[in-house]
């Protein structure tokens, strides 16, 4: 057992549809062990447990000697997105088991009368009322009544329902009535899972809060089940790290909070993608970044400023085809902001309603695929036009199952495009690959705008499999310079995983005038988050050092849009002048201006706790110390510098020596994408193993 | 080698270019409107989305339109847009003016609707305009009154006039609106939030316009609205050439007490669709009167749901459909009719003209919905402290069923807007909401079913933050009281609304004085169904069953 003594690596494990990623980092020497298993679907664990045993070949000590192990699953999402989860039941407040079914009111397009909204988690039939009421103030004005939550739960037995939601209106000032009522359940019906709203999303409006609490119990029982499963077999493997799992606000917790919130790792491979671009940009030198991703189905980006990861409480879950805000399933807990857009390598052109060339939302998916995948597919993707671009080699995706035809392609591209709008088979995969960048780039412009950020002086971070390959053309449309390509670009989110701190969140929603406000019981509700802060910290690690942040949200009085604002140290700071200015300086920077004359209301109170950690800088340059020659020749393709089509230089990523610049126009090629630079361009190797794309 | 130009290019734009231009208008378009709806201040702007933006070249053609719109307010904007630049010429207008207006007749027939126009100045040359709508919460007059015979007694009203001239708002003009408007920080507030928004725009404008390398936004504007001309063009050859009539039975009655109904022949021909509402009821004294420019928002809109859902609505919508509608008639009323409540006439042409065209294309139509009109309310009344409160809110019936699936239940049609929630409500005001909830029994039968209403109870407590000696009031207009909105191919009508005041009855087109302990219900109407209810498939009525979608009564039957 001496191997075990002092851990000695930290192991990532992402999950996804078809493959499961697993790295394993060494903590004195940051180098980096990949593998890569087909997913088991209906029992993710054994996927695992095979992806581990493998590793154990290469590194007999792997479980035994790991210090942590993080884990992020698509298990919440998957079954929210089909409906895989047990019947879960709502008790809600009397005159509204309707709510999720009313959502706003609003429809998904404004001119489309065809469109449904998604059906809800908690079908009408399993949702009860009851009479227990409150008034906006927090006044009771009916109370909790133990035999008719008795009688329910008598009813909840009698239809097989395991798990729970309660939901009352107003309970987010006021808990009280779901904890009585949790309380009489857990009397009455100790099987049961109950999840509470004003500890799912203690927040304002019923919908958003029911949706997320829902969320939260139609998921419970299967990750509890999974995480229990998964946490024993480590175990009789000898693992004596801890099992963390990523959440969406950018940080692991323990698998005891999982289980019970697991609506706060829905979102964690997105999450997962971004912590890995901001540790590549820091490695570069580079803290103000925009991290981009762009996979099969959907692109995805993120501001970061100052290494910092924007959060956001409007995030949803499950949206419709064209990703309308409103269309999905909100989810109200703290994510990490970002922009989805229906853009990605398996993105279908087609002629659209304007008689233009379109391309997406609709996929291809993974079945059948690009048309050039040789699966069967015959309407033509954005990764096709890639292919017949020159900007990726039909070699590049030949893996077992695919038969790789740039012919099919080509063929793709003319019958459906082409043909029909007059355009040359050049023209038309320039037009789905130019098309794609500005879909991307439009919808990205916008979300920077509306965060006050000039996109201008940022360093975009391209990851996922079409990302590196669309950068160049994306960064040129946003006026962008510089291109950072992570290391192992296709792995971002299992080494996000790596520098990923134990961290949580608490907040407390308040809605009073800034005038009204007493110092003292800010200071007082501040103390009793960090509280249950570092009761979570101390589960997901115990004795680490931790460090607390404290913030409050405020607004103009009447708006409902609010900036969070760093609380100030001690109470007798907290004045009207010191509000006044801290506000006026973070609206104005979103804005651009101030009004004097409105007052400020204080909306809520938020504790963020971490885990103090040393972390673990991955490295990618062991990978790149294997001989050989870099460039392999030249091909042609398209450059979109001079709209010409030009001889690029062919270079093998991990064989490129650190330092070295290789003039555009060129294709730096890699294990799972390839980076693509026109002649205004040169990509330089940097420390670490990643690419710098620099356009002039 | 050098790549081929293509073909297909529209004004002088290869259309691979254009279609970037034109996501790239459209996504900033939105941006404007996302900006309104975080810095407004009034519920009607954060909740219920109550707004639009529009993007217009320097003829004052409209190129883009936010995707949440507010259907009315977009629908008359291709129509301001050129009336304001006919007002004020490039001459009249410097950089940071900005130029608001509610004239009912310039914009889409409601004081409420202000519209702010910016214009877009590229150096020293007026390249287009950014202009933004919003409804607000109080215009002053006798606020949302059924009882007003005239525009006068409706409110505010501002003709076009600058209220900020080279970026700094006119103290004369903000004191008028404040002198005039209940609630009046909220609604400067939410006007302030207007023009920042269109502030926004312009830069994005500007920005964009680098980025392309334009010069004027002429040959973008050009090329967007023939590239939409044509499309809706071919989407309209989709209806068979002919004649179709539509009739709509509005369940009022006119000054002399005939029925109020609106009538329109409707002719098909190559691409173009032309709609006359000759037989259409006067004008009357009631403030249900719609402009023109109400009345073609929503004929073009009736028109582009059946054909076109999905091509973006600028300038080149409105050109195949030719609209008229005798003056001094409820569709296109004078000067001074009161028109606060014009959505109870105007919400019901897209019904009518899926009526008309149920026959010919039948797939491309929904049975008649609860939700046209919309129930739009207000329960306003004063606090002990003596400051008022007012809810300014809507109910929604469900939607028509559609030929391939049911009907929406209690959704906003044609109109998108949100709706506000309980919680809010009930923190805002000192009401109490005590029910919000689906409509059993309420949607038509039919092959489809149509959408369910609502039920929405509101009690006035008695034990409240209200003052017991002044009186709450309350306004609605609702529809469909008395002719339950038609099935279509055979599908059954779905349930008439109903209001009730402490569980009677009312006559719901009057002003009403709520007492303390009073309580407000309203049933909105379901959809009509599709098909007949016999033609249902047996697990759909399964599950409607088990879901309590129905009553005992409608349970019975098929459907």
């Amino acid at each position: 057992m001496s191997v075990a003594e002092r851990p000695r690596y930290r192991i990532g494990i992402d999950v996804g549809g078809t493959f499961t990623d697993l790295v394993l980092v060494s903590t004195d020497t940051g180098a980096v062990v990949r593998r890569k298993e087909l997913t088991t679907p209906e029992q993710p664990e054994v996927g695992i447990m095979r992806g581990l045993e493998d590793l154990v070949r290469d590194v007999p000590d792997a479980l035994t000697g790991a210090e942590h192990i993080i884990h992020g699953t698509t298990l919440v999402i998957n079954a929210v997105i089909e409906r895989t989860g047990p019947p879960t039941a709502l008790l809600t407040t009397r005159g509204f088991r309707d709510v999720l079914e009313l959502r706003r009111h609003k429809r998904n397009e404004v001119y489309d009368i065809r469109g449904d909204h998604r059906e809800p988690l908690i079908p009408r039939e399993l949702r009860f009322e009851v009479s227990a009421r409150l008034r906006s103030d927090g006044a009771e004005l009916a109370p909790v009544d133990e035999d008719e939550i008795a009688a329910v739960a008598a009813r909840l037995a009698e239809l097989g329902v395991a798990s729970v939601a309660v939901c009352y209106l107003h309970s987010y000032l006021r808990p009280d009535h779901e904890r009585a009522t949790r309380d009489i359940l857990a009397r009455v019906a100790p099987e049961l899972s109950v999840s509470l709203s004003s500890d799912v999303l203690p927040e304002l409006k019923e919908f958003e809060r029911t949706s997320s609490t829902a969320i939260n119990a139609y998921s419970r029982p299967l990750v509890s089940r999974y995480l229990t499963s998964l946490e024993s077999r480590l175990a009789e493997r000898g693992t004596r790290g801890r099992l963390l799992l990523m959440h969406s606000s950018g940080g692991v917790l323990s698998t005891e909070t999982a289980k019970a919130f697991p609506v706060r790792i829905i979102e964690s491979g997105p999450v997962a993608g971004v912590l890995a671009a901001v540790h590549a940009g820091r490695q570069a030198g580079e803290d103000d970044v925009i991290a981009f991703d762009m996979g099969g189905t959907t692109a995805k980006a993120c501001v970061v400023s100052g290494g910092t990861v924007p959060m956001t409480n409007e995030f949803e879950v499950a949206r419709m085809l064209r990703l309308r805000k409103g269309s999905g399933l909100p989810v109200g807990v703290e994510a990490v902001d970002l922009v989805e857009i229906g853009a990605g390598g398996g993105s279908i052109a087609a002629v659209n309603e304007r008689g233009l060339l379109g391309v997406g939302p609709r996929s291809a998916g993974a079945e059948p695929g690009p048309a050039g995948y040789g699966r069967g597919g015959t309407e033509p993707t954005v990764t096709d036009a890639d292919l017949v671009l020159g900007f990726v080699s039909a070699d590049s995706f030949r893996r077992p199952g695919l038969h790789p035809d740039a012919g099919l392609a080509e063929r793709a591209i003319l019958a459906r495009v082409g043909e029909p709008l007059g355009l040359s088979l050049h023209r038309a995969a320039f037009g789905i690959h130019d098309i794609v960048n500005e879909n991307m780039a439009a919808a990205i412009s916008s979300y920077l705008a509306e965060r006050g950020v000039d996109r201008t002086k940022r360093t975009l971070v391209a990851s996922g499999g079409a990302g590196p390959v669309h950068a160049y053309g994306l960064a040129r449309k946003l006026g962008i310079g510089r291109v950072i390509v992570p290391y192992a670009a296709g792995l971002a989110s299992a080494l996000g995983f790596m520098v990923a701190p134990v961290s949580y969140l608490a907040s407390r929603a308040l809605r009073v005038r800034f005038d009204a406000v007493s110092p003292a019981e800010v200071f007082a509700t501040r103390q009793e988050l960090a509280d249950e802060v570092s009761d979570a910290l101390e589960l997901a690690a115990p004795g680490r050092e931790v460090r607390l942040h404290a913030e409050i949200d405020a607004c103009y009085s009447g708006q409902d849009y609010a900036v969070p604002l760093d609380l100030c140290e001690r109470p007798e700071e907290l004045t009207a002048q010191w509000v006044r200015q801290a506000f006026d300086a973070a609206y104005s920077r979103q804005y651009g201006y101030t009004y004097d004359d409105v007052p400020l209301d204080l909306v809520r109170v938020r504790v963020r706790g971490e885990a103090v950690d040393r972390g673990v800088p991955w490295s990618g340059t062991a990978a790149a110390t294997v001989a050989g020659t870099a460039t392999t020749g030249t091909r042609p393709a398209y450059d979109l510098a001079t709209n010409e089509w030009a001889e690029f230089a062919v270079v093998v990523g991990d064989l490129l020596p650190e330092g070295t610049t290789v003039p555009g126009p060129c294709i730096i090629e890699q294990a799972e994408t390839s980076v693509v630079a026109g002649s205004d361009a040169t990509v330089v190797r940097l420390a670490g193993g990643h690419f710098l794309i620099e356009i002039s | 080698m050098t790549d081929e130009h293509d073909a297909g290019g529209v004004a002088g734009i290869d259309q691979i270019r254009l279609e970037a231009l034109w996501t790239r208008f459209l996504s900033i378009a939105d941006e404007v409107g996302y900006s309104i709806a975080r810095t407004g201040f009034s519920t009607v702007l954060r909740e219920n989305h109550d707004y639009s933006v529009g993007i217009f070249d320097h003829h004052g053609n409209m190129l883009a339109q936010s995707s949440e719109s507010a259907t009315g307010h977009i629908g008359a904007m291709p129509y301001l847009g050129r009336e304001i630049l006919r007002r004020f010429g490039p001459a009249d207008l410097s950089a940071g003016d900005v130029v608001i207006t509610n004239d009912p007749w310039i914009g889409c027939g409601h004081n409420n609707d202000l519209y702010a126009a910016s214009p877009i100045y590229r150096g020293s040359s007026f390249v287009g305009m950014v202009v933004t709508s919003a409804h607000q919460m109080d215009i002053g007059g006798r606020m949302a009154s059924p009882e007003s015979r005239t525009v006068y007694e409706e409110g505010l009203l501002l003709p076009p006039l600058k209220m900020y001239v080279a970026g700094r708002p006119r103290k004369d003009i903000v004191d008028t609106i404040a002198l005039n408007v209940r609630f009046a920080e909220k609604v400067l507030g939410d006007i302030r939030a207007q023009v920042a928004a269109t502030h926004v725009g312009i830069e994005r404008v500007l920005e964009s316009m680098d980025m392309f390398g334009l010069q004027t936004l002429d040959g973008a504007a050009e090329a967007i609205i023939r590239t939409t001309e044509r499309q809706m063009r071919d989407a309209i050859r989709t209806l068979p050439d002919g004649e179709y009539a539509g009739e709509a039975d509005l369940e009022q009655r006119d000054d002399a007490g005939q029925p109020l109904r609106l009538v329109s022949r409707i002719v098909v021909r190559d691409g173009t669709v032309a709609i006359d509402f000759a037989g259409t009821s006067p004008q009357v004294s009631k403030p249900i009167n719609c402009v023109l420019n109400y009345t073609r928002a929503y004929t073009v809109l009736g028109v582009k749901l059946a054909v076109a859902p999905f091509l973006p609505n600028n300038d080149g919508s409105y050109r195949p459909v030719e609209i008229s509608a005798p003056v001094g008639s409820i569709l296109n009323a004078r000067y001074p009719a009161a028109c606060h409540w014009r959505h109870f006439v105007g919400l019901r042409i897209p019904d009518m003209l899926f009526s008309a065209f149920a026959d010919a294309v039948p797939e491309k139509v929904l049975a008649e919905s609860g939700a046209c009109p919309v129930w739009l309310f207000t329960v306003a009344g004063t606090r002990r402290d003596g400051r008022p409160f007012l809810l300014n809110a809507h109910a929604m019936g469900g939607l028509g069923a559609r030929p391939d699936r049911d009907g929406v239940s209690a959704v906003a049609f044609p109109p998108n807007v949100r709706d506000i929630p309980t919680e809010v409500i009930e923190t805002e005001t000192p009401l109490i909401v005590e029910e919000r909830a689906l409509r059993a029994g309420s949607g038509g039968a039919g092959t489809t079913r149509g959408g369910l209403g609502e039920e929405f109870r509101i009690r006035v407590p008695a034990d409240g933050d209200i003052d017991p000696d002044r009186p709450v009031t309350f306004c609605v207009y609702p529809g469909r009281l008395h002719r339950a909105p038609a099935g279509v191919k055979g599908g059954e009508p779905g349930a008439r609304g109903e209001v009730l005041i402490n569980g009677v009855l009312v006559d719901g087109h009057q002003e009403a004085v709520l007492s303390p302990g009073d309580v407000l219900t309203y049933r909105t109407p379901g959809g009509g169904g599709y098909g007949a209810p016999a033609g249902r498939r047996p697990e759909l009525r399964e599950r409607d069953v088990v879901r309590g979608y129905l009553t005992a009564a409608t349970e019975g039957g098929p459907g």
